[in-house]
This record gives structure tokens, C-alpha cells and sequence, in this order.
């Protein structure tokens, strides 16, 4: 071993032949399979509706549709960040609350509408700051950090308004969760929340935050032995999904014209639910934020027809129910079924 | 499956040492797990440490890739005397490990795998929004595996979906990557079958042939005598011996790993031990 080889520089390396991204491997993607599937299950749905009763592929069902879904998905899609990198917020309930009461409160005492809405999203991000500190330096597990600072948001919200509704807040304060474009069926939110949609979807297929937060979730030890910032990556999720919170409080507060100091339990475990659908793993690592998306769609899906079917608000209960436990069991059960042919028990280590 | 490369004393001197350390000590609680470990690593060699459980061997390995602070002695990269914080800091001196749990995101794709903590990023403006190059990233990822010759499909494939010898060889090659010059690897053949491990042992030979120095931990008397060029052998937390692979029999080194070398161990014996390596 005297002589030394040094390494060839890489021009005179073999082609680059390993350079394939083909559609059998995309299709293959459980995260794409998922999506295909909930797409499908919205247009199977939508079609019987329209069959049997007419109204749903009506630009104004449609439109109506997102305008109900419009915060579900706004906080679905950093919250899906947020359990891809192994954690959970469930703070969002009570951020919805506290900003919605905030920018109510700000705009009735004259502020700018701009700037209370500015302000709220600012109060939502140090919840998620907050958050974090619990997490990361005080040492508690994301859920209870998170079950503690939704009681904190809520309690707060009451206190700053005396458990009462806002009062006196502009009319104008409502026209950005229920206005229209002009005259036409096109909800003042819709672009709005296609844009935080897009934002989010790039964060996580474009940054590096995308990439950290799979590596945290997947596997927070070997993710740090490689250089991966893991404290960062966590903080800033969960700034995001408190920011994005900030912001759905706001439009959700505006739906309702005079923002009120209640948790909306259904709002919160919709985004949950979204984001399980949409083919989030509770584990961490698995996720996308367009998934997300459409496992919200899908509920205001179930929940559009079932009204236009005339059903009572109880059943879309059971219907949300059912639909969780269906998507979800398909995921483990079904897959295991088709692959082995015959009815078993999950494995033990995989429950 | 080439020959183990001779390692002559009198040649050897010529070779630079990369990574030396000099009676190390390293105790846990009570427990001395190291308490004299020397180790001298040569320029472009595979250099294998072997000796029995809790004969300190892995607690040697960990202290020179930074995942422990020794306690007392000396550890010297290019006759530098060094003291390293976190395996990160090791890195910065071409010290990369792969340890037997490899690290990997099962989650991520190989070229992601292989890129990560040290993403390539977009031009100036947008690489302060943190957006990444993926497709530069896919492409040299590429060009990594076609060198080292991993038998992967596609480097757009999820780590996940991988068998245990492609995952250990994206470990390899993201240790192997990016200026390195010794690669550390915690028993890289422990959990493969008889072709990855072939395999394993040819990608070890192929970094020793860009001159890099390899150091392996291995339980595995076939492997080790394989592909390595010396063996340093320990026990009871200090240094036996150092020897040219080619000098001795594995009969000899696990002699030496159990303290029975030039006793009276019965050839019957003698025969079994060598069996069970």
C-alpha cells in the first residue's frame, strides 16, 4: 500500500443512468395512493348526490363547500407538517379562539383591519413558540404540551372578552370570511386559502423545513448524527401551524361577523381528521400537505351531501366517524387482507 | 475477492498515520470499558478491531468518531492531537461513521438520504427561503452510487422500501461521500446475508482503493480476514496486539481476543473455537 490512489474527479464517472423519477415509482407512493383514493371517493360521492337529488356540481354547492372547509384547511395543512415531523397540535382549537377574539376586539377599539389580522396571526406563532419551549426545554410530549395551551388560549380568549361575544365590530371585519368577488359565486376566501395552500405545499416539497421535518419524525436520532437541526425544524413547525391557526381564527371569527370565546371542538378534531385521512401518520415521518387537503374535502363532502340528502346534523357525526375509522382501516387492514387473501389480526408490533 | 493487501512492518513505516490513539481511557459509572486503548490507522488500509463483548471495542470506535469523550489519553488526527465534540466535529476532519443502527430516514428517498444535513440549495435569493436543488441533488446522488457501484433501482426510491444490503451501502456512501478520508463502520455485516455481504466487503475495498482509511468493528472472523489489511485486536478494555491479517490465522487472533493464545487449549477445542467464528 504505497502508492495512494486519489479519487477520480467526477466527470469521469460512469453515466448518470440512476437519475429516475418514473410514474410506476410515484404510483407506488402510499402518500399518492391515498390522494388518488379521496379524490375518487369525493367524485363517486358528488356523483351520486348529483344523480339522486341534483345541486352538487352547482358552482355555488362547490364554492359553498370550500367557503366550509376554507379554516379546516388553512390550519390541516401546517398542522400535517407539524405530525409528519412526530409531533401534535392540538392547541389550534384554542389559537382559533384567542386570535379570532383578538382581531375582533382590536378592529372594534378602531385598529386597522389589516393590522388586527396581523396581529392575531403574530399571537398565534408565540403559541406555537410557546409550544415548542414546553416540548423542547421544559421535556413534555407534544399532546399534553399542546392539550395544556389550548386550555391557556381558551381561558385567555374569555378573559379579554368576559366570556361574552365581541361587540361592536365593524361590518366590514365579516367581509373576508363571507363576501363575495363581485357578484359571483366566488367566495373572498377561496384565493385566500388557495394561496396559504400553496405556501404550505411548497414548504414542504421545496424547503429544506419539508425535508428536516420527515427526518425528525422518522427518526429523531439518526436525523440529529446527520447534521439535521431537530430543535429548529420542531420550533418552526409549530410556529407555522400556531400562525396558520392565528390566520384561520381570523376568517373564522369573520364567517361568523362577531367572534365568540368558544372552543369549536368540531373544527378542531376536523383538522385532525383531515390530516389522518389525507394519509398522515400519527408515528411521524408520513404525510403531505395536499393530502391534507383532500381529506378535508372529503368531509365537507360527506357532511354537503348528507344535508342535501336531508339527513340530521346527528348522522354526519356517525358519518365522520365512520368515515375515519374506514380510511384509516384501510390503510392497515385492507392491505393486509388483499395481500394475504384471508382475514388475520394485525401483528402485535404493529398496533 | 481480492487477496487481503500484505501489510509489511518495515513498508508500514513509510505509510503516514492518519488517526492514532494513545491509552485511551473511557469508564462508565464504575465500569472501565476502555482502559488502554492504542490504535494506529495508516494511510489508505482497512484497519479491523475485533475482541469479545465488553472487550471495549465499540467504546474505542465511538470515542474516535465523537459520540464519546475519552476520559483520559490521547487521540491524534494527522498528528494533530484532537478533541472531538460530537461525531459532526468529526466530520469536519474527514471522520465519518456508520453506525450500526446507520442512521437512515426510512421516510426519505436515497438521494435525499444521502444529501442530508448538507443540502444543496438554489441560487442566492432562494436559497435563504431554504429551497433546496433537488434535481442537482438527484443528479450527483446518482453519480455517488453509480461510482460506488450500490445495486439500487433509483435514487428517487424511499429508503423504506429497501433491502438491509442497499441500506447499508447508502450508509456507506453517505460516509463516503463529500471529502472524507476515514470511514469508521460498526459492525457493517452483522445483519446480511452471504451476497451483501459480498457485496459490503467489495464497497469497503473499493474506498480502500481511493485511499481512504477504513476502519471496521466485526464480530465476523471471514469478513474481517476478507478485507482487512491489519488487526487490532482487544480484551478486557486494553490492546493485545496489532497484526498484518496476512501473518496470522484466525485461530491466532481469536486466541488472542479470548486470552488463550499459547496456552493449553486442546487442538479439539481449539478447532471448535475456530468453528464458531
Amino acid at each position: 500500500m504505497t502508492s495512494i490512489q486519489s479519487r477520480p474527479p467526477v466527470s469521469e464517472m460512469a453515466g448518470v443512468r440512476q437519475v429516475r423519477t418514473g410514474f410506476a415509482l410515484w404510483l407506488k407512493n402510499r402518500d399518492v395512493q391515498r390522494i388518488i383514493i379521496n379524490i375518487s371517493v369525493i367524485v363517486l360521492i358528488g356523483l351520486s348526490v348529483q344523480i339522486a337529488v341534483g345541486h352538487f356540481f352547482s358552482a355555488r354547492n362547490l364554492w359553498g363547500l370550500f367557503v366550509q372547509i376554507g379554516v379546516v384547511a388553512i390550519i390541516a395543512a401546517p398542522v400535517s407538517i407539524v405530525m409528519v415531523a412526530g409531533c401534535i397540535d392540538v392547541s389550534i382549537g384554542g389559537v382559533v379562539v384567542l386570535s379570532s377574539v383578538v382581531a375582533g376586539l382590536l378592529a372594534a377599539h378602531g385598529t386597522a383591519l389589516w393590522l388586527s389580522f396581523v396581529i392575531a396571526v403574530l399571537v398565534g406563532a408565540f403559541v406555537g413558540l410557546v409550544n415548542s419551549f414546553l416540548i423542547l426545554c421544559v421535556g413534555i410530549t407534544s399532546l399534553i404540551a399542546t392539550i395544556a395551551t389550548l386550555y391557556v388560549t381558551q381561558g385567555v380568549g374569555n378573559l379579554l372578552t368576559n366570556g361574552l361575544p365581541v361587540s361592536g365590530v365593524p361590518a366590514s371585519f365579516a367581509t373576508i370570511g363571507s363576501g363575495l368577488i363581485g357578484n359571483g359565486p366566488v367566495p373572498i376566501q377561496a384565493p385566500i386559502v388557495i394561496a396559504v395552500l400553496l405556501l404550505f405545499i411548497a414548504i414542504q416539497r421545496y424547503t429544506s423545513l419539508g425535508r428536516y421535518a420527515v427526518a425528525t419524525g422518522s427518526n429523531r436520532r439518526g436525523a440529529f448524527l446527520n447534521g439535521v437541526p431537530v430543535r429548529r425544524t420542531i420550533t418552526l413547525c409549530l410556529v407555522l401551524s400556531g400562525a396558520a391557526s392565528g390566520w384561520g381564527g381570523v376568517l373564522y371569527g369573520s364567517r361568523i361577523g362577531t367572534p365568540v370565546p368558544v372552543v369549536d371542538q368540531d373544527l378542531l378534531f376536523q383538522v385532525i381528521v383531515a390530516c389522518v385521512v389525507g394519509g398522515t401518520a400519527l408515528t411521524g415521518g408520513r404525510g403531505t400537505v395536499f393530502g391534507a387537503f383532500t381529506g378535508a374535502m372529503l368531509i365537507a363532502t360527506v357532511n354537503d351531501s348528507l344535508d342535501l340528502f336531508g339527513v340530521s346534523t346527528f348522522w354526519q357525526y356517525i358519518a365522520l366517524g365512520g368515515l375515519l375509522v374506514l380510511a384509516v382501516g384501510f390503510d392497515t387492514g385492507a392491505r393486509e387482507m388483499l395481500t394475504r387473501r384471508r382475514f388475520s389480526l394485525p401483528n402485535v408490533e404493529d398496533i | 475477492m481480492t487477496s487481503p493487501d500484505p501489510q509489511p512492518q518495515a513498508e508500514a513505516e513509510a505509510v503516514p498515520v492518519v488517526l492514532e490513539t494513545r491509552a485511551v481511557t473511557k469508564h462508565f459509572g464504575g465500569v472501565a470499558a476502555l482502559s488502554h486503548g492504542d490504535f494506529q490507522l495508516l494511510e489508505g488500509e482497512v484497519h479491523a478491531i475485533v475482541g469479545d463483548n465488553g472487550a471495549g471495542k465499540s467504546t474505542l470506535l465511538k470515542i474516535i468518531a465523537g459520540a464519546h469523550r475519552p476520559d483520559g489519553g490521547e487521540l491524534l488526527i494527522n498528528d494533530q492531537p484532537v478533541t472531538l465534540a460530537n461525531p459532526r466535529a468529526a466530520q469536519e476532519l474527514g471522520v465519518a461513521t456508520v453506525f450500526q443502527d446507520l442512521g437512515l430516514i426510512d421516510h426519505l428517498d436515497a438521494a435525499a438520504n444521502l444529501f442530508l444535513g448538507r443540502e444543496i440549495y438554489l441560487r442566492a435569493p432562494l436559497s435563504w427561503l431554504g429551497i433546496l436543488d433537488k434535481k442537482e441533488m438527484r443528479k450527483r446522488a446518482a453519480q455517488e452510487v453509480v461510482r460506488l457501484k450500490v445495486n439500487i433501482g433509483s435514487v428517487s426510491q424511499m429508503l423504506g422500501g429497501m433491502s438491509g444490503g442497499q441500506r447499508q451501502a447508502i450508509a456507506v456512501a453517505r460516509a463516503a461521500a463529500f471529502g472524507t478520508r476515514i470511514v469508521l463502520m460498526d459492525e457493517p455485516t452483522a445483519a446480511l446475508g452471504v451476497r451483501e455481504t459480498a457485496a459490503v466487503c467489495d464497497l469497503i475495498r473499493q474506498l480502500r482503493d481511493e485511499g481512504m482509511s477504513v476502519v471496521i468493528v466485526s464480530h465476523s472472523m471471514p469478513d474481517v480476514f476478507a478485507v482487512s489489511g491489519r488487526i487490532t485486536v482487544l480484551r478486557h478494555g486494553r490492546t493485545v496486539k496489532t497484526v498484518g491479517t496476512a501473518d496470522c490465522s484466525a485461530e491466532e487472533i481469536i486466541g488472542m481476543m479470548t486470552g488463550a493464545f499459547e496456552s493449553t487449549l486442546q487442538p479439539e477445542n481449539r478447532r471448535q473455537a475456530t468453528e464458531r467464528a
